[in-house]
């Protein structure tokens, strides 16, 4: 561990140099920070890790089917289960895509969770991610950078490899291809997250593409090439649902891919993730997804959520009204973080101003009992210090459900903030899935 | 009490240049739904080398997306056929939920709430549209070029003018509020010469259409093209192409019952 710290600046320089950047794309924004790296990973032993894996898969399955139900039948909303207005109103739905059915039945390929390890030792799921999840290139290529300058490490501490990310990418996309290549879709050499598209790419052995080397004929995607065009079988897109084809969506996109929709329409193209699946992972469905598992799955949900409160429902309207004081509340209209609110850190006239706004509009708040979570060290200016962590865990969906065994972990660099999301500045660590 | 329909609509979009990859989607191709069955149809498109797909979407629309690769300055559809009209065939199928919910271009405002509350309750879900829509054709003006395609409802309301696509989206609002699923079509009632825009509203089991622009009952005489939640769901064309061109654009349209 002592060699890892040694080699801390020389580590943070190469990713500096790699054009390491953290970019969070939500609601159509990029946030673009440095994204320090602190050496000392987080490690979770196998056992660990596999009782963590048996719920991430559980819970995948579910959201799965849960986006399968919501375009097709919609059975879960005529159980009573979920309520409609939670479907239709949330920003993640998309009408456009009634009915569509992706290859083999995928919706969330590739799904970023993020969770907190509690004191009590227990995980609690804070969000799940299935739109674009990005940042799996971090601690891959940080892990790499590590073993260049202290391969012993990885010799005395028995690691899972994590640098099978590519393959099991690679792996997702062939699974779903409808025939002809697979391709990385960016947005452009602009964007935030470039770095990471271009790795993961070279990593996958598929090619990157912007939306000018992409075309739909005949209701099928084609790559040019200098020779004849190529038929494009899985498009990883890192593009926004509203900005992948203007003729469908948003008429002013530039960075789209004209009938892009027909074409997946049609059958003849894996879009990774499917359209539409943003429906699963907004902040009042989440709520929802032990219910999800149990209604889908017939199985009792493996992993925790935070407690959460639907002031929607009456009975958890009176407690929200009662236990403002230590709740967290959360517009589900906003993302990023910046639309958390402490109840314990408002004036009393505010209390009573945010109170109102539950009550006017109570489909619009979630809330949540403060999870109290365990504190990492990261070091700082040669010493340690002890700060708010979580971990995102990547889960690739393909004919099995695969936890990638590693995943990025994100610290707050504020001593005194619950709030880990890059885009309110923070660094992030390697995590370690030890072999025992 | 059905009626036959034949329709002809030839477009024409002219450009000041050259342009290349002209990527395009026409709903033009009227709905084939069981009160109004497409009897034939032929759609051509110039240039010759446009490659084509036809498609439904989601809301059940048939459209024909298309690719011309090579550079031309004209871009022409033409469109005929006949359709059959019978509002007594109309499906009993549960609307879709979708259309009980706000979109995009009809979202509540403050004042479209005002506006709201200020129509009577009363009757059956088709007279309380009924008068919904009454109340649109008398507050509103007829007024060409006061909005554009992307004008929500809101934004029309407070100018209290528009075209037939604002009186619809002001009107589909509404009948959201007042719990009454609605949506948006595009269209040609015989004897227009250019495509319309009503409203179809949920009611007793069945979709009602009404025309809040005309202050009427839209029925068989009404083509109907596509409909959605709103405009955006379903403009009758779209198109991206590379190269820096003005366009112009030339339609005719006609339909007439026989």
């Amino acid at each position: 561990m002592q060699e890892l710290l040694n080699h801390s600046n020389e580590i943070n320089e190469q990713l500096a140099r790699y054009g390491v950047k953290f970019g969070i794309y939500k609601d159509g924004a990029f946030n673009e920070r440095l994204f320090p790296f602190d050496p000392i990973p987080r490690q979770i032993s196998q056992g660990d890790f596999k009782a963590l894996e048996a719920g991430l898969v559980q819970r995948v399955r579910a959201l799965n089917a849960f986006i399968h139900d919501i375009y097709h039948e919609k059975h879960i909303i005529r159980d009573g289960v979920v309520p409609e207005e939670f479907v239709y109103r949330s920003p993640g739905y998309l009408a456009q895509c009634e009915g569509a059915t992706p290859p083999k039945l995928v919706y969330s390929h590739i799904s970023g969770i993020d969770l907190v390890l509690g004191k009590d030792n227990e995980w609690y799921i804070l969000e799940d991610n299935l739109r674009i999840p990005s940042g799996a290139s971090y601690p891959l290529i940080a892990r790499t950078l590590c073993r260049r300058c202290s391969p012993e490490t990885f010799q005395k501490n028995k690691v899972a490899d994590n640098r099978n990310y590519g393959m099991l990418l690679k792996r997702t996309m062939d699974y779903v291809n409808a025939g002809g290549i697979n391709v990385v879709f960016t947005p452009g050499r602009y964007n935030a997250a470039y770095f990471e598209h271009s790795y993961l790419a070279e990593q996958s052995g598929a090619v990157l593409a912007e939306s000018g080397d992409l075309f739909v004929e005949n209701r099928v995607l084609y790559y040019r090439t200098d020779r004849d065009p190529v038929r494009v079988g899985a498009l990883y897109r890192r593009v926004s649902d509203d900005y992948i084809d203007p003729l469908f969506f948003e008429p002013s996109s530039l960075i789209g891919i004209p009938n892009l929709m027909d074409a997946y329409m049609a059958g003849n193209v894996a879009v990774i993730n499917a359209p539409g699946n943003g429906v699963a992972d907004d902040k009042g469905i989440y709520y929802f997804v032990p219910k999800m598992i149990s209604y889908y799955l017939q199985e009792e949900a493996l992993l925790k959520n935070a407690p959460t409160y639907l002031p929607y429902f009456a009975a958890d309207m009176s407690y929200v009204m009662a236990n403002l004081d230590h709740l967290v509340i959360k517009d589900v209209a906003e993302a990023g973080g910046y639309g958390v609110i402490f109840g314990e850190n408002l004036s009393l006239a505010q209390r009573e101003e945010l109170k109102k706004a539950i009550q006017l509009a109570p489909r619009r708040f979630i809330a949540q009992e403060v999870v109290d979570f365990q504190e990492m060290p990261v070091s700082e200016g040669g010493s340690l210090v002890e700060r708010k962590a979580d971990l995102r865990a990547f889960v690739l969906t393909g004919e099995d459900v695969t936890v990638w065994p590693s995943g990025l972990t994100r610290f707050s660099r504020d001593p005194d903030s619950f709030v880990v999301n890059s885009s309110q500045g923070g660094g992030f660590k390697d995590t370690w899935i030890l072999c025992q | 009490m059905g009626c036959e329909l034949s329709f002809y609509f030839d477009v024409r979009l002219a450009f000041s240049a050259p342009v290349t990859e002209h990527n395009f989607l026409l709903r033009c191709i009227p709905a084939d739904a069981p009160e109004q069955r497409i009897l034939s149809y032929t759609l051509s498109i110039l240039p010759r080398s446009a490659a084509t797909g036809i498609g439904e979407d989601a809301f059940g629309n048939r459209y024909c997306s298309g690719r011309i690769e090579s550079a031309h300055d004209e871009f022409r559809y033409t469109l005929q056929g006949t359709a059959y009209r019978d509002d007594t065939m109309r499906s009993k199928a549960d609307p879709p939920g979708f259309y009980r919910y706000p979109s995009p271009l009809t979202r509540p405002t403050g004042e479209l709430r005002a506006f709201f509350e200020s129509v009577p309750q009363g009757g059956s879900p088709l007279e309380y549209a009924a008068g919904l829509s009454a109340r649109v054709h008398e507050h509103f003006s007829y007024a060409p070029g006061s909005t554009a395609v992307s004008t929500t409802a809101g934004e029309a309301l407070a100018l209290s003018k528009g075209v037939c696509q604002d009186y619809a989206h002001v009107f589909i609002a509404l009948c959201r509020m007042a719990g009454i699923p609605a949506r948006y079509v595009s269209g040609l009632p015989v004897g227009e010469g250019a495509s319309h825009a009503w409203a179809e509203v949920w009611a007793d089991g069945l979709w009602h259409g009404i025309d809040p622009t005309r202050g009427c009952a839209a029925r068989e005489g009404y083509l109907k093209l596509c409909v959605g939640r709103d405009y955006s769901d379903c403009p009758l064309e779209r198109g991206v192409f590379s190269g820096s061109a003005m366009q112009t654009q030339a339609v005719f349209m006609k339909v007439t019952d026989q």
